[in-house]
């Protein structure tokens, strides 16, 4: 059966397709599902709404790093949905979006493409994954991040696209969640160590501090520390 | 400190789901069979790397013991470990070539097909039917009808000390109560505030859900306005009757029977207009 599907599998554009497919799908499914949960909706959706109003003070919280609301915030402003729909949409399109990922991942580790394809299937009809995409929850944006960065360091030898995954991966793991921060630090890590220390390591060190450096400013606002949320300012008082 | 129940937690956050289980499988098989490459050691690390990190965040951030792991801050990066589930399934699939073969692809076919009818299709079902967040959203919704005719107070408050430790917005009515809370408040805008959390001023309105768990409020310090059904239980909502300090000035609220009187579904509430565009993060809300 493998052997009659050959022209699928080697489908070189099939990737996308299915991606784009799979991603109209899962929107039209999230505005029909009418989905709701508590922190898309005390959190992520007031704080979009709060950016397309301008309302500064309500967008920015220590304990929230700012990306997925950011684009949440986007999408309300330019085009006038309600925030918790905005979220939905935007959560269901990062949920789409992780598919070449996935495949990109699996192919870099068995070089099949049926194998990948396989990956690519068991990711659409995960329940976990899709439910947190139509609940709007930031989790889609999350799985985005790490699969680019796993993605990049698996395909270290390839040069400056290897590092333009690198730097697009940290950009999401460092804005998106701050409990992400610290797995950045790791896989940052692990890259540094394939590259052993060069010019691509300091780049990657140089963005990804740069990335967090929009949210220590908000907890340095509220709190007068320099550290990238609230939590992380209630865990150093924990440590230290 | 760990508890019994905590470990099991940690058992499903690590080894979330029948995915993850037959990729370990595949992983133990790989590598007693010598096939085990370097690039999959290299995504283990990253995987094992991410999954001990996310523990060890959660850990602290309870102050030193576990008081839950939600499993999808290790689920996000689960789809990493589904390559080696998809290497399993693959060679199960061309595994006999003999009469057996279709038994095989047979019971694969049925595995995929649970996952993706049952878990996946009856999960998202149960959700939009039966699930608790819809449950309060359905109620909520008919419930908001009734509040947005009864309240008359100010759209914000004016000066609002803003918490770095929960999201809270200057937003009026301000809803307190069970998970619907936050539902309720959603729809008519206004400002959800945790039961035991720290919302600085007195809510305006109390919603609850009728459980086992169900208690009456106070009759001296709340008034029934409503109720409505959910999809699975019913919901009520009170308003608060006492007036101190930042509470709401008496006479704000229409009188309880212009409440309870069968009012039109009103269109929702335009957003409130934004304090000061250029005012700073925390200016007046410094902890």
């Amino acid at each position: 059966m493998l052997e009659k599907m050959r022209w699928f599998l080697n489908w070189r554009q099939g990737p996308w397709c299915v991606t784009a497919a799979v991603t109209v799908l899962a929107m039209v499914l999230g505005c029909l599902f009418d989905g709701a949960v508590i922190d898309m909706m005390t959190r992520y959706a007031p704080m979009a709404e709060a950016f397309a109003e301008g309302n500064w003070q309500e967008f920015f919280h220590p304990r929230f790093p700012l990306l997925f609301q950011l684009l949440a915030g986007l999408i309300v402003w330019a085009t006038g949905l309600p925030g918790d729909l905005a979220c939905i949409l935007l959560s269901c399109f990062l949920w789409g979006m992780a598919i070449p990922g996935v495949f990109a991942v699996t192919m870099r580790l068995f070089e099949r493409r049926e194998v990948a394809w396989v990956a690519v299937l068991l990711y659409c009809i995960c329940p976990m994954l899709l439910t947190w995409a139509l609940f709007g929850l930031r989790e889609p944006l999350r799985t985005l991040g790490t699969l680019w960065v796993v993605l990049a360091i698996l395909s270290r030898k390839q040069g400056a696209r290897s590092l333009a995954t690198m730097l697009a991966g940290m950009l999401v793991l460092c804005t998106v969640r701050s409990d992400t921060l610290l797995p950045a630090l790791f896989f940052g890590a692990v890259y540094a160590w394939f590259d052993h220390f060069r010019w691509r390591t300091w780049s990657v060190a140089a963005w990804s501090l740069l990335c967090v450096q929009p949210m220590c400013w908000v907890t340095y606002r509220w709190m007068s520390v320099w550290l990238p949320s609230s939590q992380w300012v209630a865990a150093f008082e924990r440590l230290f | 400190m760990i508890g019994v129940g905590s470990w099991h937690d940690l058992f499903w956050a690590y080894w979330f789901d029948l995915y993850v289980c037959v990729a370990y499988g595949v992983i133990f098989f790989r590598l007693f069979t010598r096939r085990f490459t370097k690039t999959e050691g290299v995504l283990l690390l990253l995987l094992a790397g991410h999954h001990f990190i996310e523990f060890i965040q959660l850990w602290v951030g309870d102050g030193f013991k576990i008081v839950m792991l939600p499993d999808r801050y290790f689920q996000a990066a689960a789809p990493l470990a589904w390559g080696w589930t998809a290497w399993g399934i693959c060679q199960l699939w061309t595994w006999r070539k003999d009469r057996w073969k279709w038994l095989v692809r047979g019971c694969i076919a049925v595995m995929l097909l649970e996952v993706a009818g049952y878990e996946s299709l009856s999960k998202l079902h149960h959700e939009y039917r039966k699930g608790t967040n819809r449950d309060g959203l359905v109620a909520g919704r008919k419930l908001a009808a009734c509040l947005l005719a009864d309240y008359r107070g100010p759209a914000r408050h004016e000066a609002f000390p803003y918490t770095h430790t929960e999201y809270y917005t200057a937003r009026r009515p301000v809803v307190k109560g069970d998970e619907g809370r936050a539902l309720i408040a959603w729809v008519i805008r206004g400002q959800n505030a945790l039961k035991l959390g720290p919302y600085p001023f007195p809510e305006d309105y109390f919603i609850r859900r009728v459980d086992a768990y169900f208690e009456e409020l106070p009759e001296d310090l709340y008034e029934f306005m409503a109720e409505a059904k959910g999809t699975r239980r019913v919901w009520r909502l009170y308003r608060r009757k006492t007036v101190s300090g930042q509470d709401v000035p008496a006479g704000q609220h229409r009188p309880h029977s212009a409440a309870l009187s069968p009012t039109p579904p009103l269109p929702l509430r335009p957003l409130p207009p934004s304090t000061s565009p250029t005012s700073a993060p925390g200016e007046g809300g410094h902890e």
